[in-house]
């Protein structure tokens, strides 16, 4: 059998999850892991399987007994041996489609020596590095447009943090679309709804016509009580479910149970979300030049769209409801025409744009814009705070003194793992490392803390001993549950950032592996 | 032993030696139980058991990464032993390629294990080891994912909630006339086609739980009818093998059928008329050159996106119809009984479905859906990825620690959630339901000989036996139930001489005991085990 025949049958259960965009997009990811570590190995593991184009591990260490303890994919008869090639050898047999590579370099020495070997990738995930080099690593990332992950784990406890320049959310995957227009109904939707007469129903009908026929009319009704406008308060809401309520039959039917319900929904005005908004303003949405993403061609197209029209294109989506079927898709049509016409004048747009800067119409799909006007109200952009922001030039010191002031609060081992970075670059070794030494560790980890702590002119007495004792004792080891969950939240938020779908995490993730509870932070 | 030393200085020898001698049962071996599996032995777990009854699938090999290509249609759990054996050979772990729910996995088996691990995919297998969990007192860690959610929670007899505290909903079913002769939207059409137009004429048309075919006043007559219509759809396969088959069966399924409802015109006072197929529109399809590729080659993205016109679904029918009745008789030779079960994951079965959903929703006026989406109905699949489930089988473990150091009360019920804000929502476990029908139950043990011990026995030197005796001082009217079957009630005391092997209560059956005394219920759940 070809190779090709039976991937969407392998991927079936993910592709029902990120759709074919989704697939494409990941399936042309290249991803580098900065040292094979149990953690790094597991998160690359979840992302060789849903099928990534190529990874390529990047590790100049020997396999140890302890990584052989700890790491899943590591025989006993493998010490000694080069810890990347070892790692991407059996890493590969997960997933034929997926190109591996490897390189016994030190992670460190690429970073200050050799920064163009990262520009083929565009996404790095960095495995136990130090500030100093991610902060390095992240000026590379911010220039050449690649996402950067970087993750630890200690004992019990793991953080990951991501970067990345820009991020777009295509697809947030909303749990449910509202966008019905009665506010500001359609000539199409108008003429619909006009066309039913309660009056002349026989019951049966009169319980099978779709709940925004009812809203329309009694909306109409309303709004001629109070010079045209919509009701804005929970009184006048109220007074339209009493008009509703008045149109009712008998107490059995359903459609009017489901109009009842949708009245708030109904009555939110129809508007441009403020994200969008920003994003209509933004430098990039009004500079359209040579070197714009697909994005934000397609946002200049809202854009210009919203200045017309005042809202956003329709996505052409409305909910099950009670009603007889054929009441139903006419319905439906008469939403889906508003949608395509919509998406014509956004096509036609694009389309234009897209002549202006000499490139090809097809080089953006109808699929692709369409997947944008559906989550119109959801796209948004993120762009991350760098790690010199977060580390040097703004740390975010007033979430951090509030958060340690919460009780069990995991921003404690924030600072711990950055005070262990501090002992790190002070004493050459990781503290507890070695089991003679372990009260004169904490007692160097302590100065290190205060040197965190005094940074941030945080009290020193909120980081309790024990958890520094938690610290020395764990002597930066990796225990496999603790790496493989904080490997798997990494390959999680990956697949996201990758997807361009669902919502991933802003920017540091926190994992309290003795409670067994995660925290996120804005840092 | 030095392998583990960084997993014993974290854990602290007490822990880490308590862990060494578990016994670990975990139940199924797909999704979770990969990681689950892989994450135990490297957890200082020694004493292992899995079991699961599947076997390996092309579509599991995106996240059941103990599993590959060459494992296909072999044994989840022998393959996933078999694979984590191949990094870790100094652990134990036992292999069961079998139901949970049979007998030999009796009370006293699952009392030999330190904490039991579901890793399943279906309501009824995890309310079977709740059930027994309860039983055996043995505390039970129970698990799911769905996409980029998930969730883990403990259960422990008298101290949490179990399994069925909160009633869980129930499965979806569609009222037989709904299906049969007014559907309304794309579901009915694909529940149509999958359980009732494949089961009768491939399967067994008994299983068809989807379709709730209860009589009621209303419509007797019409399930009447319904009845013989199938039946006269199984006489054609007198047909099966000419080369008419495949037109007749066309024809009674998209013509006569359709005109036998529009005789019953009261059907149509409020709805479409349906528009049958006739002969000529259908021979007039397979005129067009539609090419068919059945080598698996069609279950590429883009077919699967697209939804085809009237003509081609028939063509589709035509070719799929004829191989699916080709693999029948060559079935029937073997055995006369031979049936075929749907099947989403086989190309052939789910374009059959496919395409006659949509030719009966073009009939009806329904929109049609293409077969991606056809096949996550029909197949009810939940998406599912390795990240999510590596999550959960992470706080698994995390659980196993604290259960074993006697911190039990201190584990959360854990849901993963999409929202990257709040990744972990951590819920303190919560007391049992006083009014739960499953945990709130008496559990009891009963260990003799089934070829000697009689229901008289059981009634008299147990049952109303007083409590000083050992006895469970029942009084009141009781009966005697193991599943649905009565036993022995008040008026029922035939079989009281009987012994346990004659009235077929065997090693690792449960008896249901009910005791009514006027003012209160009892209910003793009784399981035995055969003393020879
Ligand atoms: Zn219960």
């Amino acid at each position: 059998m070809k190779p090709e025949i039976n991937k969407s049958m392998i991927y079936d259960r993910q592709l029902r999850l990120w759709g074919d965009q989704g697939q494409n997009s990941l399936e042309t990811a290249n991803i580098c892991l900065l040292n094979a570590t149990v953690s790094g190995t597991e998160s690359l593991k979840n992302l060789i399987l849903p099928g990534i184009g190529k990874f390529t591990i990047v590790d100049d260490k020997k396999v140890t007994g302890s990584d052989v303890g700890s790491n899943f994919f590591l025989t006993i008869d493998q010490i000694g041996q080069s810890r990347a090639k070892c790692v991407t050898e059996l890493l590969k047999n997960l997933n034929e489609f997926v190109e591996a590579d490897y390189l016994e370099k030190d992670p460190v020495f690429l970073i200050n020596e050799n920064d163009k070997f990262f520009s083929q990738f565009n996404v790095i995930i960095a495995s136990n590095m130090q500030e100093k080099e991610l902060i390095k690593l992240n000026k590379i990332c911010s220039n050449e447009n690649i996402i950067l992950v970087s993750l630890k784990t200690n004992g019990l406890f793991g953080i990951l943090r991501s970067y990345v320049p820009e991020h777009t959310i295509i697809d947030a995957h909303p749990e449910n679309v509202t966008d019905y227009r009665l506010d500001r109904p359609f000539q199409g939707l108008i003429d619909y709804c006009k066309s039913f007469d309660f009056s002349e129903m026989t019951i049966v009908e009169h319980s099978h016509m779709p709940f925004i026929v009812i809203l329309y009319q009694c909306l109409e009704e309303f709004k001629s009580k109070h010079d045209g406008k919509m009701p804005s308060s929970y009184s006048e809401r109220n007074e339209l479910k009493e008009i509703i309520k008045s149109l009712r039959l008998n107490n059995d039917e359903e459609n009017f149970d489901e109009a009842e319900k949708s009245i708030f929904k109904a009555c939110k005005p129809t508007i441009i979300p403020s994200q969008l908004k920003e994003m209509f303003c933004d430098i990039k949405c009004s500079n359209i030049n040579e070197n714009s993403s697909n994005f934000w061609i397609i946002i200049n197209a809202f854009a210009d769209f919203a200045e017309r029209h005042n809202c956003l294109p329709h996505s052409g989506i409305i909910p099950d409801m009670k009603s007889d079927t054929e009441k139903y898709v006419e319905l439906q049509n008469i939403y889906r025409k508003k949608f395509q016409e919509d998406f014509y004048e956004i096509r036609q747009k694009v389309n234009t744009t897209l002549a202006q800067i000499n490139r090809p119409i097809e080089s953006i799909k109808d699929e692709q814009i369409i997947t944008m006007i559906k989550n119109g109200s959801d796209l948004r952009i993120i762009r991350y705070r760098t790690l010199e922001d977060e580390f040097i030039n703004q740390p975010n010191v007033s979430l951090i003194a509030q958060s340690l002031n919460e009780e069990f609060n995991n921003m404690v081992y924030y600072l711990l793992f950055r005070a262990v970075d501090h002992f790190y670059e002070t004493h050459y070794r990781y503290p507890g490392v070695d089991n003679d030494s372990l009260d004169n560790d904490l007692e160097l980890l302590k100065k290190s803390v205060e040197v965190i702590t005094s940074q941030y002119s945080i009290d020193y007495s909120l980081i309790p001993e024990e958890a520094m004792q938690e610290i020395v004792r764990a002597g930066m080891s990796e225990i496999h549950t603790v790496s493989s969950l904080v490997g798997a939240l990494v390959s999680q938020e990956i697949l996201k950032l990758v997807t361009c779908q669902y919502t991933p995490m802003n920017n540091t993730c926190i994992f309290n592996g003795i409670q067994t509870t995660t925290t996120s932070y804005d840092l | 032993m030095e392998r583990l030393s960084n997993l014993k200085q974290v854990l602290g020898k007490k822990l880490f030696d308590k862990v060494e001698n578990s016994r670990i049962l975990m139940v199924g071996s797909g999704g979770i139980g990969c990681e689950l599996l892989k994450n135990l032995v490297m957890g200082g777990f020694k004493n292992i058991e899995i079991i699961d009854l599947d076997t390996i699938d092309l579509s599991n090999l995106n996240r059941q990464f103990l599993f590959q290509k060459q494992h296909i249609g072999k044994s989840k759990s022998k393959v996933a032993r078999q694979s984590a054996l191949e990094f870790n050979p100094n652990v134990n772990i036992i292999a069961h390629h079998d139901n949970i729910k049979d007998p030999q996995f009796n009370i006293k088996w699952f009392k030999s294990f330190d904490i039991v691990m579901n890793a399943l995919d279906n309501l009824d297998a995890r309310r079977h080891v709740n059930t027994m969990c309860l039983a055996a007192n043995v505390p039970l860690i129970e698990s799911g994912t769905s996409g980029y959610t998930g969730q883990s929670t403990v259960i422990k007899k008298n101290v949490t909630e179990c399994y069925e505290c909160q009633p869980k909903p129930t499965p979806k079913t569609f009222p037989i006339c709904t299906i049969r002769s007014t559907p309304n939207t794309p579901i009915h059409c694909i529940v149509w086609a999958k359980n009732y137009l494949f089961a009768e004429l491939f399967g067994k048309s008994e299983d068809n739980n989807e379709i709730n075919d209860e009589v009621t006043e209303e419509n007797n007559t019409e399930i009447e009818n319904l009845k013989k219509e199938s039946q006269a759809l199984k006489e054609l396969f007198k047909l099966a093998g000419k080369p008419e088959y495949s037109e007749k069966v066309f024809e009674k399924i998209f013509n006569l059928d359709i005109l036998r409802l529009l005789r019953m015109e009261n059907l149509w006072k409020t709805r479409t008329k349906p528009k049958p197929i006739d002969n000529e529109q259908y021979k007039k399809a397979l005129e067009i050159n539609m090419e068919m590729d059945n080598n698996n080659n069609d279950s590429k993205t883009k077919d699967n996106q697209k939804i085809y016109t009237l003509e081609e679904n028939i063509n589709i029918f035509k070719n799929c119809f004829e191989i699916l009745v080709q693999r029948q008789l060559k079935g029937k030779e073997v055995d006369p009984d031979f049936s075929m079960s749907f099947e989403k994951d086989d190309d052939v079965i789910m374009k059959f479905v496919a395409a006659t959903a949509n030719i009966r929703a073009h009939i009806f006026h329904i929109e049609q859906l293409n077969r991606f989406k056809i096949k996550e109905i029909a197949g009810n699949i939940i998406p599912s990825i390795a990240t999510t489930n590596a999550i959960i089988s992470g706080v698994i473990i995390m659980d196993a620690y604290k259960i074993l150091n006697n911190q039990l009360e201190d584990c959360n019920t854990i849901f993963l959630t999409r929202d990257s804000s709040n990744v972990f929502v951590n819920e303190f476990l919560s007391k049992p339901n006083p009014r739960c029908a499953v945990c709130r139950k008496s559990y009891f043990v009963l260990t003799v000989n089934i070829e000697k011990f009689t229901l008289n026995d059981l009634l008299n030197k147990v049952l109303m036996s007083p409590k000083d005796k050992n006895g469970l001082a029942l009084n009141g009217d009781i009966t005697i139930c193991e599943d649905q079957r009565i036993l022995y009630d008040f008026d029922f005391d035939d079989k009281l001489n009987d012994t346990f092997s004659k009235v077929k209560i065997e090693d690792g059956k449960c008896l249901n005991v009910t005791c009514d005394d006027d003012d209160k219920m009892y209910n003793v759940m009784i399981y035995v085990i055969n003393n020879r």
